[in-house]
């Protein structure tokens, strides 16, 4: 996978993730490397706390785990934001913003001047030409944002960038990819299960089971089956959606990301889905010899997936 | 051919409020430089202003100086025309005079000094109602005669006796008179006793 877009960094990122569990974590990634190596990963960290508003000892306590000197980039939760798709406006390119805020305040009742937007084309027009356009919108309350941005900065972080979880998985499904194909990467978090559609690296679908970890642990057997069938039947209808409205990328494959627990998600669907199911071997896509922490440790794996995937906005990879 | 994929950043400024203040203190920012380069190009102007003043001013000066000069030179040259003229007429005068002398010398055979003594001794004799016509110097300024006309005899006979006094140092003396009325004073002189004389 290439990245086309120019980036502010090139030589690597502190990515720090806000989830909505209960922990906060950090990577390091070094993106400037050969053509022939994968961006490795200097150093990771995951401090207990409140990930949406953490105190400053935690953010101070995580910070002094990572490398400092890279720029720091921040995920937001899933609960700080909201990502939706609309048809493209046919406006030019720099008046995207004010079009899409615009079109936005029409459906709500609030003024939507109170929100920081940013937006990604879902790219149709070279396969479809005559397919309307559409886009993702992501909108975070900028006061909310003004407050973390702040607080951030009292604990001697300056973040130059505020991403989003769903564009780091995008990031990761991505580089996974072969030429042509559409790829499913299905992941496992603290709150529930995510689904990432991609193809030639950009975002197709996104979908999330909003299902607690802790509600999971505490079920018995019967009720987890019911939820990896529900997991499967998504999938499936996620996948029957690609191929009606994109059938330029068939989806093949589905990549299971690592889980915060052994769930047994990856056995369900190799045996239940008509498609070849495959686990994520982080490996493939990082260089994780300087951190074996986090090569040996599935869990840690799932809890860094997303500041990983958001590191990698300025590599230039290939797996 | 695949498409760039977008990295979004919610940190950038979205919100059209915003652009417009940032627009407004771009333009300020613009006006305020624009009014100091501005300011400056205006400073350098009226600088350039002020020195082209002092050099019209010193230009001024210096012409009005050599318009001093040169009417001072003017009024030389003036007054050395007149002084030229003058001289030319002097000149003209003195070689009137020159030619007289030369006249007078020739006619008396180089002896002008003689004639001048006796003519100075004569002209500074003064007798109301006598005037003279003529003074001849003759023989080597030895001889000399005197013609003239009078209001009367008596006054004619006065100024031979003080004619006399002042030639006595030339060695000269008129003791001949020859007195008759005037011919040409019968209109003028009749009934008043004028008279012609000639004194030798």
């Amino acid at each position: 996978m290439k990245f086309g877009f120019t980036s502010i960094n090139s030589k690597g990122w502190t990515a720090i993730d806000c989830s909505d569990g209960s922990s906060l974590c950090a990577v390091s990634l070094k993106t400037a490397v050969r053509a022939d190596e994968r961006p490795q990963v200097l150093a990771v960290a995951e401090v207990a706390g409140p990930g949406v508003d953490p105190d400053a000892a935690a953010l101070r306590d995580l910070m002094a785990q990572v490398d400092r000197s890279l720029p720091v980039l921040m995920t937001l939760a899933r609960t700080q934001y909201r990502l939706r798709v609309m048809p493209e406006p046919a406006v030019p390119q720099r008046e995207m913003l004010a079009s899409l805020r615009w079109s936005l305040a029409t459906e709500s009742d609030g003024p939507l001047e109170d929100f920081n937007l940013a937006w990604m084309r879902i790219p149709t027009e070279e396969q479809m030409p005559a397919r309307p356009r559409q886009l993702y919108v992501v909108m975070a309350p900028t006061a909310w944002l003004t407050a973390r941005l702040a607080a951030w900065r009292q604990t001697g972080m300056k973040p130059r960038v505020v991403d989003i979880r769903e564009t780091a998985l995008r990031n990761i499904a991505g580089v996974l990819e072969r030429p042509g194909e559409g790829l499913a990467l299905v992941s496992v978090d603290a709150e529930g299960v995510g689904m990432t559609f991609t193809h030639q690296g950009s975002l197709y679908l996104d979908r999330y089971i909003e299902q607690p970890l802790a509600e999971l642990r505490a079920s018995d057997p019967a009720a987890r089956v019911q939820l990896h069938e529900r997991i499967a039947l998504q999938l499936l209808r996620s996948i029957d959606v690609i191929g009606r409205s994109y059938p330029f990328m068939p989806i093949t494959r589905v990549v299971v990301a690592p889980a915060p627990e052994a769930l047994g998600l990856l056995e369900f669907l190799s045996a239940q889905l008509p498609l070849t199911v495959e686990p994520l071997d982080l490996s493939r896509v990082f260089d994780l010899s300087k951190v074996p922490a986090l090569a040996q440790s599935p869990a840690l794996q799932a809890r860094c997936l997303v500041p990983l995937g958001a590191a990698l906005r300025s590599a230039k990879v290939a797996a | 051919m695949t498409t760039p994929v977008t990295h979004i950043n919610l940190l950038q400024r979205t919100a059209p409020a915003h652009s417009v203040g940032w627009a407004l203190m771009a333009l300020l920012a613009l006006t305020v430089v624009g009014s100091g380069y501005y300011g400056s190009s205006v400073r350098a102007q009226a600088q350039e202003a002020m020195r082209l003043r002092d050099d019209v001013a010193q230009q001024l000066k210096d012409v009005q100086a050599r318009i001093g000069v040169q009417s001072g030179a003017q009024a030389k040259s003036t007054q050395a025309t007149a002084l030229r003229q003058e001289v030319d007429a002097l000149q003209a005068q003195s070689q009137a005079a020159q030619a007289l002398i030369d006249a007078v010398r020739t006619a008396e055979g180089g002896r002008s000094d003689d004639f001048a003594r006796a003519l100075t001794a004569m002209a500074g004799l003064k007798e109301p109602g006598l005037w003279l016509n003529s003074l001849t110097v003759s023989a080597g300024g030895k001889r000399l005669e005197v013609q003239g006309e009078a209001s009367n005899g008596a006054s004619v006979l006065r100024y031979a006796r003080r004619a006399n006094e002042s030639l006595q140092p030339l060695t000269l003396r008129l003791d001949s008179l020859d007195l008759q009325p005037a011919a040409g004073g019968a209109a003028s002189g009749a009934g008043t006793g004028a008279v012609s004389f000639r004194l030798y």
